[in-house]
């Protein structure tokens, strides 16, 4: 064994020879490995940031949620909007329905948005989410207060003038004042700040609680109708632990259909969504992509295994006295073919390894210049290794098996 | 023991080899000479495969080399001991390691320690053991050869071939290396053929001495015979330098 590292060694030196007397040579020949594992794991890498965020966003919505809406989460072409427009939106009543009927809610809220124009004195901010929704939201959500409390019971069932407001509109309207106990205006109504969600950041789904205010239900349903379709109400029904959500939305069905008297036939009017739909339909976009990374790496990396190919049958040709005095000396042909492909695939990772140090080189770029969230994966790295290493033996394979098969008496000859 | 039998061989038109007929001896050391040109490496190449005789037979101990398969010529290849000219040595391994190698690609019932005990008998017959841990490049174009040598011996062949073992050396150690050869040759009972234009390797260790002009043989007979020879090719072969001329006026 140490035989053949040391000989390979002498294999390696004498192909770095070459290499490095033929540099221009060697560079064209190794960009296309690096072009190629440059474009297949950059793409990934941006995939897996892209994927990461969307799906910290989606579960941020609530892995064990249900969604009891008027329209179904569906982007497919073949989607039935003639159906769902003329069901029923969802009402509040239902909310407490459901939670009356059913076991394995733990707890439902119904919820409500619009936007509106919110002021302070002589600032104002346009065009803010209003949320409104029922006293458990905090339970269904996830989110922390920077200050301030949540509604209290009697604040959301007496229907209290009362906000919570994100951060960006509390320095929007109030800069480093406090804003608790202060007033805002929202509907040319008062309504005294309690609280101010803590900073969040955007997420892809534009999910964040920072840019709105949450007043009480009962408060808003006073002079709105919370159920109007253009309010895009919906009941979100948070399921109790050991409980899938399967067994979450049966009993949701079963409960909508009892509520809204449905007869057994008929379809049902309303639809049940749930986050993991939404991370399905991300898939198919992923795998389009990462196969775009595939179609346009491949093509970069098929020109640099004919360049590796080539370069081995040079190295081949240019060694063909020392493979006869190898296999005079009596050495196995599976010793010369493992020798030349160890270099082949010794090439091609060099130039997949250029290509990941670009790749890293990228990511550092793009988050610590541009604060991007993207980061290379040790499984990228480890593709674009694997990815390179296959290259090398596939295009060293035909040079390999030909020094091989070399007959020794032939291949002495070549110099004597 | 090794039997050519009319060995012929054409290059397109040009005949090199004209019907060869020959015996090379176990234990003795037989070499070929003639002037450049005289086919002496169209027929060392012959007697180890490296070209396909048009006509003919070599015989290696009864054996019929030209007529066998591949698979019988590398058994027999496997029981050649082969001396290339500039040593060919492998660089990246030490003394000992090259005179390794071929017990490894050839000896794999050996444990490691009997691999190393052969490789230092070998290094230590040929007298360069103290220098078994040195690289190629750290010892001399006479140290290469003795190395090459000891390489050549390791698996125990019972042919050798030297081809021009003595290009690159000084005449004194081109005469140490030659008197190895012979002694190998005597003390191993080995056939070993040995391919040269050099005068003083005749007269050193020529036990039998095959004389090639225009791919005929020419004349064959001991190193003594030689410069008796009335024969005017070998005459003008033998007595080509000043020396050789002085030799004989004395």
């Amino acid at each position: 064994m140490i035989l053949f590292v040391k000989l390979f060694r002498e294999s390696a030196l004498f192909a770095w020879g070459s290499v490095v007397s033929n540099k221009l040579r060697t560079i064209l020949t190794l960009l296309g490995i690096t072009i190629g594992i440059f474009a297949i794991i950059s793409v990934f890498s941006v995939v897996d940031a892209l994927e990461r965020q969307i799906r910290t966003s989606i579960s941020s919505l609530g892995d064990n949620v249900i969604y009891v809406q008027k329209w179904p989460w569906e982007f497919s072409s073949d989607f039935a909007w003639w159906k769902y427009m003329n069901r029923p939106t969802p009402r509040p009543s239902e909310t407490d329905e459901i939670l009356r009927r059913t076991q394995v809610v733990e707890a439902a809220v119904f919820t409500a948005s619009t936007s509106r124009t919110v002021e302070h004195l002589n600032r104002s901010i346009e065009r803010v989410s209003i949320l409104t929704a029922s006293a458990d939201y905090d339970k269904v959500r996830t989110f922390g207060l920077e200050s301030g409390r949540y509604f209290s019971p009697t604040e959301s069932a007496a229907g209290r003038n009362v906000a919570i407001i994100g951060s960006e509109i509390a320095s929007g309207l109030f800069d480093d004042a406090d804003p608790l106990g202060k007033n805002i205006k929202v509907f040319g109504r008062n309504l005294e700040v309690i609280g101010v969600f803590e900073t969040e950041g955007d997420d892809t789904f534009g999910n964040s609680h920072d840019e709105l205010v949450l007043v009480p239900l009962t408060y808003i349903s006073s002079f709105i109708d919370v159920s109007s379709d253009r309010y895009n109400p919906a009941i979100l029904a948070l399921g109790r632990e050991n409980f899938s959500n399967e067994e979450l939305i049966d009993e949701l069905r079963g409960t909508m259909r009892s509520i809204r008297s449905i007869k057994p036939a008929a379809d049902d009017n309303f639809a049940l969504n749930q986050t993991s739909l939404l991370s399905t339909q991300f898939d198919g976009v992923f795998a389009v992509l990462k196969l775009t990374g595939w179609i346009i790496g491949g093509f970069s990396i098929l020109v640099g295994g004919f360049g590796i190919a080539n370069i081995m049958f040079v190295s081949v040709k240019e060694r063909t006295t020392i493979i006869g005095i190898q296999k005079a000396l009596g050495a196995k042909n599976y010793f010369i073919l493992i020798q030349f492909l160890s270099e082949a695939v010794l090439l091609s990772l060099m130039g997949g390894a250029i290509g990941l140090l670009l790749v890293f080189t990228g990511t550092w770029l793009a988050s610590s210049v541009f604060g991007m969230d993207v980061l290379i994966q040790m499984s990228n790295v480890m593709l674009g290794v694997n990815v390179s290493v296959i290259i090398g033996l596939v295009a060293g394979f035909i040079p390999a098996w030909s020094a091989a098969q070399l007959n020794p008496v032939d291949a002495i000859r070549a110099n004597t | 023991m090794i039997q050519i039998k009319d060995l012929r061989k054409s290059f397109e038109e040009l005949q090199v080899l004209k019907g060869v007929d020959t015996t090379f001896e176990k234990g003795k050391t037989s070499l070929i000479i003639g002037q450049s040109g005289s086919g002496k490496t169209v027929f060392m190449k012959c007697l180890v495969g490296l070209l396909e005789p048009d006509e003919g037979d070599i015989f290696y101990d009864d054996m019929n080399f030209t007529a066998m398969s591949v698979r019988q010529r590398t058994r027999v290849r496997k029981k050649m001991g082969m001396l290339f000219q500039g040593s060919a040595l492998f660089d990246s391994l030490t003394v000992e390691e090259n005179v390794i190698f071929p017990l490894e690609m050839f000896n794999k019932n050996m444990t490691k320690k009997e691999k190393l005990e052969r490789a230092h008998f070998c290094l230590d017959r040929v007298n360069i053991l103290n220098a078994n841990h040195l690289y190629p490049a750290e010892i001399s174009g006479g140290m290469k050869k003795r190395v090459a040598i000891a390489r050549a011996i390791a698996n125990s062949p019972d042919y050798l071939f030297c081809d021009e073992p003595n290009s690159g050396l000084d005449p004194q150690t081109a005469i140490v290396i030659d008197k190895l050869i012979s002694e190998i040759t005597k003390e191993f009972n080995i056939t070993t053929v040995v391919n040269t234009h050099d005068m003083n390797s005749v007269m050193e260790i020529g036990d039998h001495v095959v004389f090639l002009y225009k791919g005929d043989l020419w004349w064959e007979g001991s190193s003594e015979e030689i410069l008796t020879s009335q024969n005017k090719e070998v005459e003008d072969f033998v007595y080509a330098s000043e020396l050789m001329l002085k030799l004989k006026s004395q």
